[in-house]
This record gives structure tokens, sequence and C-alpha cells, in this order.
């Protein structure tokens, strides 16, 4: 079980991750490069990449870094605890973590109805970007982050103190 | 309960949440909720939660931090950055030290596309330590040079933790990008003083290598030849305003990957290791910063700032006694946290302050991110360190920190060098 989902959760991330980050590249890159040369914009370009790719993308890696370990933390005190503290300190990590990332996927859910109801856009110019679509990347995510904290839970990381190369 | 003692206890439960090892988002997410809802109610604390992650990452400018991040790791797994070592030896490794001050050169280099140290202290390290240690030099110092040169990364543009900063503080990116790289050079040569110092005082733990030459010199140079045109079309097109600061982070990485395809080292491996490295850089960094968010609103919400500036000015009647204790305090954090973490803590309770003691913002971010990365190569945890004992076959970590304590003094003679140069930001 733990391996399909750091799978799914890997390809899934990998997969939505690049596309993303590729089409956030070539865009803003031509917009740069139209601007310079011919004074002329892609359409919405701002309005896209806040909020359709960086969106997507600040969002959609937390699960995977949960479950690499790579979520910033200080270790220094930690390792110097005995076992007994450490196991407490473990368990108060992950049940913050799930009480704060389920409050979020709570929160936004809502606020993603709330923005589907309405038909949330952004202005750019004279047109209107349909951005309530956006709103479902915090739920999805968080959720999927919630998923990598319980396969993946703080009560298993590794007590070494260093850094991941 | 009032409001500045639910803000002052949020602070103090907030340091032993990331004492505790608590992930330094979730502890800021934790601290801001919990304190916003006894302050007020669980609707203001659930109004933050719902506006603040959104908000944050749907920016524009924020775009640069994984443009940049990409940049880096293509530059880094298409192999461009491969020759920099080779070439910084070739024309300095004959000088008092010279192998040393080219892994400094090299790591100045890198760090023209990479923002963060830790890869430039890795990257480095895994070329230039071994060929450190076949010309024979000390490992204390081979590996002291390295963990002190990957600092440089953080601070010559591009440079994550300058973004970040930019954005949290509403300043130009671009002048802390110009300011950014005058510190990181003026780092780089600080590091070759002291190296050719410590070549004079003690040649037999740096000896001198052969001079190369001419002809070989420049072929040397071949090598890192698409990494100057990278550099030159990047800072050249922000410089003269062919692009922002927040769009060159896109065209650097389609400009690293265009040069990789005509080099034929974009395999689909780089690509993918690129991906997976931009990916959980951002994963970590962005939770982060949208914690750090939130808990500005904390601390602006419970009036924290203001019963904190009163209490600071009491304690430092003047910008410069703020600038000590400021120097300290961040000296202080760095030995314990990694730098974008403590910044993005640490900003949301000192910005208001600096602000008000008319201290330059500009200033304010570089000296910080000078002193964190200070701390990247300070005990008992120095990232920095950790990184260059895991690429150098298990140094002992004592003499790795032995080695980087002539760059340590180094840094303090530059920080007070810049205290009094404050105000370049203006």
């Amino acid at each position: 079980m733990r391996r399909s989902i750091d799978t799914l959760i890997l390809n899934l991330t990998f997969g939505i991750g690049a596309l993303l980050l590729v089409l956030m590249m070539v865009q803003i890159s031509v917009n740069a490069v139209l601007r310079a040369v011919f004074g002329a914009q892609l359409p919405a370009t701002v309005e896209i990449v806040s909020n359709y790719y960086m969106v997507g993308f600040s969002f959609l890696p937390m699960a995977l870094a949960q479950i690499k370990g790579r979520h910033i933390d200080a270790s220094f005190l930690h390792a110097r605890l005995g076992n007994g503290l450490r196991t407490a300190a473990n368990w108060l990590s992950q049940i913050l973590s799930v009480g704060v990332v389920g409050l979020i996927i709570y929160q936004s859910y809502i606020d993603a109805v709330k923005k589907t109801k309405i038909g949330a856009y952004a202005v750019s110019g004279t047109s209107e970007i349909p951005i309530w679509i956006c709103y479902w990347v915090l739920p999805i995510s968080f959720t999927l982050l919630l998923i990598a904290m319980l396969f993946f839970p703080f009560t298993q990381r590794s007590d070494e103190e260093g850094v991941q190369v | 309960m009032s409001a500045n003692v639910i803000g002052f206890s949020g602070l103090i439960f907030l340091f032993f949440l990331i004492a505790m090892r608590v992930p330094i988002a979730i502890s800021l997410l934790s601290v801001s909720f919990a304190g916003i809802t006894l302050a007020f109610n669980m609707n203001v604390a659930l109004g933050v939660l719902s506006t603040v992650p959104y908000t944050f990452a749907a920016s524009w400018t924020l775009s640069s931090v994984p443009m940049f991040l990409f940049m880096g790791f293509l530059a880094f797994h298409t192999g461009l950055t491969q020759g920099l070592f080779r070439a910084a030896r070739a024309w300095v490794g004959a000088l008092p030290g010279g192998v040393a001050i080219a892994s400094v050169l090299g790591a100045g280099g890198f760090s023209a596309v990479t923002g963060s140290s830790i890869a430039c202290a890795a990257a480095m390290g895994r070329i230039a330590i071994p060929e450190m240690r076949k010309s024979g030099y000390d490992d204390g110092i081979a590996t002291g040079t390295l963990a002190a040169a990957g600092t440089i990364g953080a601070l010559i543009p591009p440079s994550i933790v300058l973004i970040l900063f930019g954005i949290q503080a509403q300043v130009s990116i671009l002048k802390l990008f110009l300011y950014g790289f005058y510190i990181g050079v003026a780092t780089l040569v600080i590091y070759s003083t002291v190296i050719i110092g410590l070549a004079l005082l003690r040649p037999h733990l740096l000896p001198r290598g052969p001079v190369v030459p001419l002809s070989e010199r420049f072929r040397a140079l071949v090598d890192v030849w698409p990494l100057l045109l990278l550099v030159v079309g990047i800072f050249g097109g922000l410089l003269t305003g062919v692009f922002t600061a927040t769009e060159a982070g896109g065209v650097g990485a389609l400009l690293t990957a265009l040069i990789g395809f005509a080099r034929r080292t974009l395999s689909y491996e780089a690509f993918r290791s690129s991906v997976m490295d931009t990916l959980l850089g951002a994963g970590s960094l962005f939770f982060v910063a949208i914690g750090a968010n939130a808990f500005t609103r904390f601390v602006a919400l419970t009036g924290l700032t203001n019963a904190m500036n009163d209490w600071i000015i009491a304690l430092a009647p003047s910008a410069f006694v703020l600038l000590l204790l400021i120097i300290v305090f961040y000296l202080i954090i760095g030995m314990f946290l990694e730098p974008v973490g403590a910044m993005l803590l640490t900003l949301p309770l000192l910005l208001p302050i600096v602000h008000s003691a008319g201290i330059d913002t500009i200033f304010f971010g570089i000296l910080v991110a000078k002193l964190l990365e200070m701390g990247m190569i300070t005990p008992p945890v120095g990232l920095n360190v950790f990184v260059i004992q895991s690429v150098s076959d298990n140094v002992p970590l004592e003499k790795i920190f032995r080695g980087v304590t002539w760059f340590l003094c180094a840094d303090l003679v530059l920080v007070i060098v810049m205290v009094f140069l404050r105000n370049f930001g203006t």
C-alpha cells in the first residue's frame, strides 16, 4: 500500500509538475521576447502564470516533499532527546500536521465550492479568465499531503541530523 | 487574555514547537491558527487559512523561484557547470593556495546559475575536494574552503533567499540582486585573500600547483563558454531592461535547456532529475512561506509588532545598536535553522522594527542573507558542513568546522564593513 501511494504521488507530481514547469518557462520566455522585439505580449500571461501554473506548482509537490522527508524542520534538539521524549515530539508533529492540514482541506474545499458557484474569474484587459477551477488545486493537493502524512508519518522519520544531497 | 499576551505566548510556543522538530510550516500555521482563534474567534482564523495560501501562491513575482531553481538544476544535470573548477584551476592554480582559490572561484561561477548554497557546496565539493587532496592539501582546509565557498551561492544572483526576502518585504528584487552580487563578489575576494594568507603562512598545508601554459588555459575556457553565454544572456537582459527579474528565471531556464539541447547533454534523465529537484525544492520552500504569511497576520492582529517595537526601541536606542542586536540574533538563529526557514520565520517580527528604525530594507535583506549563510557553516547545525562531509568520504565534522573558522572570521569583518557602509540601497 505504502509503495502504491509513493508511486502514485511520485508519478502524478512529476507528470503534472513537469508539464506546468515547461509551460510556465515557455510562456514567460515567449512573452518577454515578444514584448522586447515586437512590443506585443501574449494575452493574459500574468493571470495564467499566477493562477494556473503557480498555484499548481506551489501546492502539488507538498505531498512528494512529505514522502521524501524534505519539509524544513530543525533537528538540533530533537536528536539529543531521550527515546521517550523523541517519540512524544514525533507524535506532536504528526497530530499538529494532520490537524492543520485537515483544517486547510476543509476551508479550501468550502472556498473551491464557493468560487465554482460564482464562476470566479480574473480580468485581463477586456477578457475574463476563469480561475474558479484553480481553487480546486488546494483541497486536492492538501488531501494528497494528508494521505502522505498518514502513510509516511513523522513517527517513522529518521532521527539522523544531516542533509540530503 | 489580552491580544499582546496571546502574541508573546504564541511566539514562545512557536520556538518550542520548532525545537521539538515540528516542521516549521506546521509550527507557524498551528500557532497562527490557535492564536487568532484565542484572540478573536475561529471564523477569523479560518478566514486567514482561506485567503493566505491562494493569495501567496497566485503570484507573478513568485514564479521566479521555481524558474531559477529549474535553471540551476538543469545547468547542473546537463553538465554545464562541470568545467568551472578546471578552468579556474588552469588560471589561478599556480598562486599560493591556488587549488583552493580555484574552488572558491568555481563556486562563484556556479552561484551565477544557482540560488542555493547547499547545491553549490555539494556540486563543487564533489569535483574540487578530491583534486585538492591529490594536490596534497590538508583535509580540514580543503573541506572548510568548500563549505564556506558554497555560501556564495545564496548571495550572487539568482538567490532564492533574496527573491523570497524581496517578496516578503515588497522591495525591488533587481536591487537585491545587484547588491547581493557586490557582497557575493566581496565574499569571494576575502575568501581568496584568506587562502593566500594561509598558504603563505603554512605552505605545507596548501601546496602551490604547477604553472599551466597559456594555450591550455584558453582551452579550459572552451568548456565554460556556454555557462558564460547563459550568465551574460540573463544578467545582460536584466540590466538592460529587456526583461524583468521575474522573467529572468523563465528565460534563464529556457536558455539553459536550449544550451543543453545543443550540446546534446539534455537527456531524459537530466530533465527528470531537474524537474524532481525543482518540485522538492518548491514543495518545501512554499509551505514554509505560506506559514510565514499566516504568522505575519497573527503578529499584526495580536499587536505583537507594536509591543516588540516599543521593547526593542527601549533596548536599542539607535539604529546602530539595533543592527548589532540583529546581527547577534541572526548569528545565533543561523546556528540552528536553515536560512529560508529562519528568514521567513523572523521577517514578520523584524521587518516592521527595521522600518521604524529607518534602516534601509535592501541593506537589511543583504545583511540577513549574509548572516544566515554564515549560519550554514557554524556548529551545531551547519548544513554546508554536513553536505561537504557527505561528499568527502566522511572527513570528521570537527575538522571541517575547524577549517571553516578562518572564513567565518573573514565573514565577520565583511559584516562589520557592511554595517559601516549601510544605506547602500537608497
